[in-house]
């Protein structure tokens, strides 16, 4: 029984965390069409940020999260305005422009600080224990924040004016034009929006495990995986997806060991595709 | 017309002269070079080992600087001075080979020190090998391809190989926690596995321990819950993990006892680093490997790199003198052989009884584990947590047979 808690708890977990930087990948690829590499590199200096402010200056961990988020968030702005926009009709030299920014994030994290030892603060510390089960206070947080964080960011797209412009450019941009959407406005707060759930989950993960300039890139591997199979254009896709990847990667190492558990996950992950090559709730090319 | 072969004329000069220069420069250096021993350093300057490489390079420099205040070394009675040449290894095997091969075949070095990775090891070992260059590795893993009979130019040197680290950390939980019979082995699954478990298993039984399992977990791995669950699954006494870097180790440490867990826990990692990643409440019943070089049990050449290190780069941390030990130390097996030539430094090497090291004066071994009798055996310093507090216990002297 406590295995299964604990099973759960990590896969819900992992979910919810997953389920943040894949939204805010999805809406960047749905909205510009840009895949951005640069994403995992986004959460991963989020949590860098926030230990700066919250260890180093010693302001309140929750202060420094939102701290954090905006910065983070203010650069996608930055982002979206010199690095995206100029290259919307040139998809190689965005991806080309992505990968450059990813890699100076992650090349100036890891020669000022990639030889520290650094791991957030816990935002709760203590241990929910019930009998045998013991589920530390920080996981609970963690998945009760994506939780809210989710339904925050399905309501905004369906019921918001400015969610649904989104989900109109993403489903026909020129359309959504002639229909008077500002178009470069849109993507930047959405650029924004994706920078600042990538900034969260970053934070979030950064108290659960240790923060480390090269912790962005399994996490990009997690969001390219979780909306391919969610189906690109599908919002509500990623949260089923989302969730799949979660339990494979919490509950799968239980049952086989080391190197053989990536190699299953990824293999499940392709007959799911080869079975579905749209992804679940893609649409038919 | 006339401009086109004014401008053919000046391009085919250029071209002659950047063929030419480095000709006429070498000619120059080759002369002076002649009482100089240099020893190629591959050094992780970028890629994902960027920020440890830069420490090893400042190490590296560290040495290079003592050498020179000490006038160099003698061999047949001419003073030699030391130098080092680093090459990035982009932390991968193809930079790791890119270097080498530069070191190797264009800078024509007959001594190489730095690779600390079992891909980055293997990679070199296709290029010294061939080449009977000395390649001093820095770590070791058991794996094939990194130390062995094959590979008869390469040592390990770094005093941190895997089954040395090993060794100190179980010996000294046997000597000092005599309550534990059975333990939980946590390694790695990068291939190590099938090599590294049967000596752990070894290891661990010399100390009376029963071996329950063995986990592997992917490199990859980010949430080690199912990890520390499997740990504990059979309830042992101690776990023990072989090789890991604060992230996972200081993980497990704080899920284990999320769970309630109050054993030994043991690890290949220094007490500061698995605090940072474990926190205060976790941090306990804890042993590791590493020291602080501000600690005043350092031996005193240790100390003395710690303060060349410190004064010349503002600071002092673990691979700063990791690296200073593994450079001063094939200088002075040089100064042993009384040689530079490799075949030479090799025999001097290993049949030497005792090697100098940082760490004091070490025995070599290795002829049982690893095949060839190519590991220097250095000190293993243990140092441990207990109720959040990061303390050093002592210096575990080991054997490899």
């Amino acid at each position: 029984m406590e295995t299964v808690i604990s099973s759960l708890s990590s896969a819900l977990v992992l979910s919810s965390m997953y389920i943040l930087v894949s939204l805010g990948f999805a809406l960047l690829l749905s909205i510009m069409g840009i895949l951005n590499f640069a994403h995992g590199a986004i959460y991963m200096v989020a949590g860098y940020i926030c230990y700066q402010f919250s260890v180093e200056l010693g302001l309140n961990q929750w202060i420094s999260l939102i701290l954090s988020v905006v910065i983070v968030g203010l650069f996608g702005l930055f982002l979206e305005k010199f690095c995206f926009r100029p290259f919307l009709k040139d998809w190689f030299r965005a991806v080309v422009m992505t990968i450059a920014v990813t890699l100076i994030i992650e090349t100036t994290v890891n020669v000022t600080v990639g030889v520290y030892t650094r791991q957030l603060p816990l935002f709760i510390p203590g241990v929910f224990k019930a009998g045998a089960i013991s589920v530390s206070a920080e996981r609970i947080l963690t998945f009760i924040a994506g939780g809210v964080l989710l339904l925050l960011l399905t309501w905004f797209i369906r019921k918001a004016k400015m969610g649904q412009q989104m989900l109109a450019i993403a489903q026909n941009s020129e359309g959504a034009a002639f229909q008077g959407i500002d178009i470069n406005r849109v993507s930047a707060i959405a650029c924004v929006m994706g920078c600042a759930l990538a900034a969260i989950a970053g934070c979030l993960m950064g108290a659960l495990f240790q923060l480390s300039p090269y912790a962005g890139d399994s996490m990009l591997l997690k969001a390219i995986q979780i909306v391919i199979l969610s189906g690109i254009g599908s919002f509500g896709g990623i949260v089923f997806a989302g969730l799949i990847i979660g339990f494979i990667d919490a509950i799968l190492p239980l049952l086989t060991s080391g190197a053989i558990t990536q190699t299953v996950g990824v293999g499940i992950i392709i007959v799911l595709l080869l079975v579905r090559p749209q992804g679940f709730f893609g649409r038919e090319v | 017309m006339k401009r086109r072969k004014q401008l053919i004329l000046l391009v085919s000069i250029c071209l002659v002269l950047l063929v030419t220069l480095p000709m006429l420069t070498s000619c120059g250096n080759s002369k002076s070079e002649e009482n100089v021993v240099t020893i190629g350093a591959p050094v992780d300057f970028t890629g994902s080992s960027s920020a440890s490489g830069q420490l090893v390079y400042e190490g590296i420099q560290a040495v290079e600087e003592y050498f020179s205040q000490q006038g160099g070394i003698t061999i047949n009675g001419q003073k030699y001075s030391v130098k080092f040449t680093a090459e990035d290894t982009k932390s991968t095997a193809d930079g790791s080979v890119a270097a080498v091969k530069k070191l190797v075949n264009d800078d024509g070095l007959k001594i190489i020190v730095g690779q600390s990775t079992p891909y980055q090891i293997s990679a070199a070992n296709t290029i010294t090998g061939p080449a009977k260059v000395i390649n001093g590795v820095m770590y070791n893993t058991m794996t094939p391809g990194e130390l062995g009979p094959d590979f008869p130019y390469t040592f390990l040197i770094g005093g941190g190989g895997a089954v040395d680290a090993v060794t100190g950390l179980l010996t000294y939980g046997g000597n000092n926690y005599k309550d534990i019979k059975t333990v939980t082995i946590i390694i790695p699954d990068d291939g190590q596995i099938p090599y590294m478990e049967p000596v752990v298993k070894k290891i661990a039984e010399a100390q009376g321990w029963t071996v329950l399992d063995t986990i592997g977990w992917a490199t990859s791995t980010v949430d080690f819950t199912p990890i520390a669950q499997k740990a504990l699954a059979k309830n042992p006494d101690a776990i023990a993990m072989t090789t890991g870097w604060p992230g996972m180790i200081g993980s497990i440490l704080q899920l284990v006892r999320q769970a309630g867990f109050e054993g030994l826990v043991m690890g290949t990692n220094p007490a500061e680093d698995i605090l940072a990643v474990a926190g205060a409440e976790a941090s306990t019943n804890y042993i590791g490997i590493g020291d602080t070089p501000t600690d005043p049990n350092l031996p005193a050449k240790a100390k003395e790199f710690g303060q060349i290190v410190q004064n010349k780069f503002g600071h002092c941390l673990f691979y700063n003198l990791w690296a200073c030990n593994a450079y001063y130390t094939i200088v002075g097996i040089v100064e042993g052989a009384q040689s530079t030539d490799p075949t030479a430094i090799k025999n001097y090497w290993e049949n030497a009884q005792a090697i100098d090291s940082i760490w004091g004066t070490c025995p070599m071994g290795g002829l049982e584990t690893y095949g060839v009798r190519h590991d220097v055996i250095m000190p293993v310093p243990i140092c441990g947590l207990t109720n959040g507090q990061a303390t050093f216990l002592s210096w575990q002297e080991i054997t490899v047979p």
